[in-house]
């Protein structure tokens, strides 16, 4: 059994890591399939933290069951952005609005997107959703204001009031609570999961408890043929 | 064209323009039924449809050209007219289908040249240049070729973008991009026949004589790139799709061999063959679309959060219908216009 909750010790470790410049860190995240208990608390948090809209989803946690009858095993996989480093998302962009951030984060400047979904074509894990400007409480006597407060991502404050603003419209997806993490504060994934199944942290530095971990499990990465290189391990 | 037709024509094209209206200033893209594991579904189809048409337009009128000696003539205007009515009505499309349709304008001003969609957008505009060179200068010749290069380009460029997506297990392939160049130049002749003759027939008939046959060459041309496809092709996106009714039935039966048995024995200045040719295509541009969505991104996914734009299921929804066919029947309703009054100023 671990000596503190592994939460602290990613805090210490993402400190750490901010003292870096950018580009010398490198964000990744390692999940234990073995923990996760498929509580979805990581995919409402997300939903909470940034006042998801219907039919956007950026933490969906993947139902597994695998072997015949009666041999079946019954798994769960959270599937966030993997923030690949190879991303085939970024060069179908046509205007330059999802890119390759210097630490790692693949992002996406709403002010900038069409809304053309070239880049959820191209994605192989189905990681990006479209915001279609719907609302939860459309059709009641009024849409309530939670739904249009603002929230934080990219490290700036946006705002979902308007059909026709940047938000809606957009391609939308996880991005490792990059605004968060910035500020010190660790994913919102990481931090409700009640199985500590989610590791995350600064993969460059060998001493950070998620790159541990990895070095000492055998870690897998989806769909490895497609060439993106997702920065999101499974064990 | 009969004034009745026209009229008909006319009032879908007003039908589509404002459903089109209404989905980018009020319904948005609730009025739609894509999503985010089918992001693209009707209209891209039709986008990529006219696009190729209109560059099959534009050889066709080289074509034309080049069989009468060289000088471009009447038929060469008309075709490049039709190709000018198809890219404008495909880039409608594609700016609907956006989901900030007024923000596509930043394409141009924003562009990120490592998306072929941004080199193909640009080579959009220097085609609608270089029509306006043949139609407003001396140079006529020149801006025909011009316009048959720059065609040739955003057809590769699209079918490169398409390609190149290795999320896309269907269009991930070399031989998309030699099927759009194929599938442009079967619907762009055939385009250039239909609307011929439902609007000039006496042009048709005195300078579109060897046109006919060019269409069908063009579709077994583009019969044989899809047959290589569905040798080559794996997986259950292209086994969904060659086993679909829209690409067996409307495209394979109804756009390839009734034509094509209907322009070998009877009347090759009929309309049907070319209309049906035309319809066929559309229908495979949807296929190969809507097919390119197949498969769940990863096992399980739909079913982790229930949404109705987070499923794998896509049928058009009605406004997308009626935009689509008025939007189609615009591209008949300007170029009908637009050789009319080209046809008018030559009388004077």
């Amino acid at each position: 059994m671990e000596k503190e909750d592994i939460l602290l010790t990613m805090q210490r470790d993402l400190a750490k890591a901010l003292q870096k410049p950018p580009e010398k860190r490198k964000w990744g995240m390692v999940i234990d399939t073995r923990k996760c208990a498929g509580c979805h608390a990581c995919t409402v948090g997300c939903i909470a933290e940034y006042k998801l809209p219907p039919g956007v989803v950026y933490r969906p946690v993947v139902d597994k069951i695998s072997g015949t009858f009666p041999d079946l095993k019954r798994s769960f996989l959270p599937r966030p952005c993997f923030q690949c480093e190879n991303p085939s998302c970024v060069p179908v962009c046509p205007v330059g609005a999802t890119k390759k951030e210097a630490d790692g984060i693949v992002s996406i400047d709403y002010s900038k997107c069409i809304g053309c979904r070239a880049c959820m074509a191209n994605c192989p894990y189905g990681a990006r959703t479209f915001d279609t400007g719907r609302y939860y409480t459309e059709g009641t006597p009024a849409v309530q204001e939670l739904e249009k407060a603002g929230f934080y991502e990219y490290g700036k404050l946006w705002r979902r009031d308007s059909k026709h603003g940047d938000v809606a419209g957009s391609a939308r997806k996880c991005n490792f609570c990059s605004s968060r993490v910035g500020k010190g504060l660790l994913p919102i994934c990481a931090t409700t999961c009640i199985g500590r199944a989610t590791l995350f942290g600064d993969l460059s530095d060998p001493n950070a408890l998620v790159a541990k971990t990895l070095a000492a499990n055998k870690a897998y990465r989806l769909k490895e043929e497609a060439g993106t290189k997702p920065q999101v391990y499974y064990i | 064209m009969s004034k009745s037709l026209k009229g008909i024509i006319l009032a879908l094209f007003i039908a589509g323009l404002a459903a089109a209206l209404g989905k980018v200033f009020f319904w948005g893209e609730a009025a739609t039924n894509y999503g985010a594991y089918v992001p693209w579904g009707l209209w891209v189809a039709l986008y990529i449809f006219l696009v190729g048409t209109a560059a099959g337009a534009a050889w066709t009128g080289i074509y034309a050209a080049y069989s009468q000696g060289g000088e471009p003539k009447k038929l060469t205007s008309i075709s490049l007219i039709i190709a000018g009515a198809s890219l404008a009505i495909g880039l409608a499309f594609v700016g609907l289908d956006l989901g900030k349709p007024l923000k596509g304008i930043s394409i141009f001003f924003n562009p990120s040249f490592s998306s072929k969609l941004a080199w193909a957008s640009w080579l959009y505009l220097v085609f609608f240049g270089c029509l306006a060179g043949y139609f407003f200068t001396n140079a006529k010749k020149g801006f025909m070729y011009a316009a048959g290069v720059v065609a040739a380009g955003f057809v590769v460029a699209e079918g490169l973008f398409f390609g190149s997506m290795v999320a896309r297990q269907l269009w991930n392939s070399l031989l998309t991009p030699v099927s759009f160049l194929t599938s442009s130049l079967a619907a762009g002749s055939a385009a250039v026949l239909t609307i011929g003759i439902l609007s000039t027939e006496e042009t048709i008939a005195e300078e579109g004589v060897k046109l006919p046959k060019l269409v069908m060459l063009a579709v077994i041309l583009h019969a044989g790139v899809e047959a290589v496809h569905a040798v080559a092709g794996a997986g259950i996106e292209a086994r969904a799709m060659l086993s679909s009714w829209i690409y067996l039935g409307v495209f394979g039966l109804f756009g390839v061999i009734v034509p094509l048995a209907l322009l070998k024995k009877g009347n090759r200045m009929s309309l049907a063959p070319f209309a049906l040719i035309l319809a066929g295509f559309v229908a495979y541009k949807y296929a190969f679309v809507r097919y390119g969505f197949t498969a769940e991104p990863l096992p399980g996914l739909v079913a982790a959060l229930q949404d109705a734009k987070l499923t794998m299921s896509y049928i058009p929804s009605t406004v997308e219908w009626v935009v689509s066919i008025g939007m189609l029947a615009g591209v008949i309703w300007i170029a009908d216009f637009a050789i009319n009054k080209l046809t008018a100023k030559e009388r004077v």
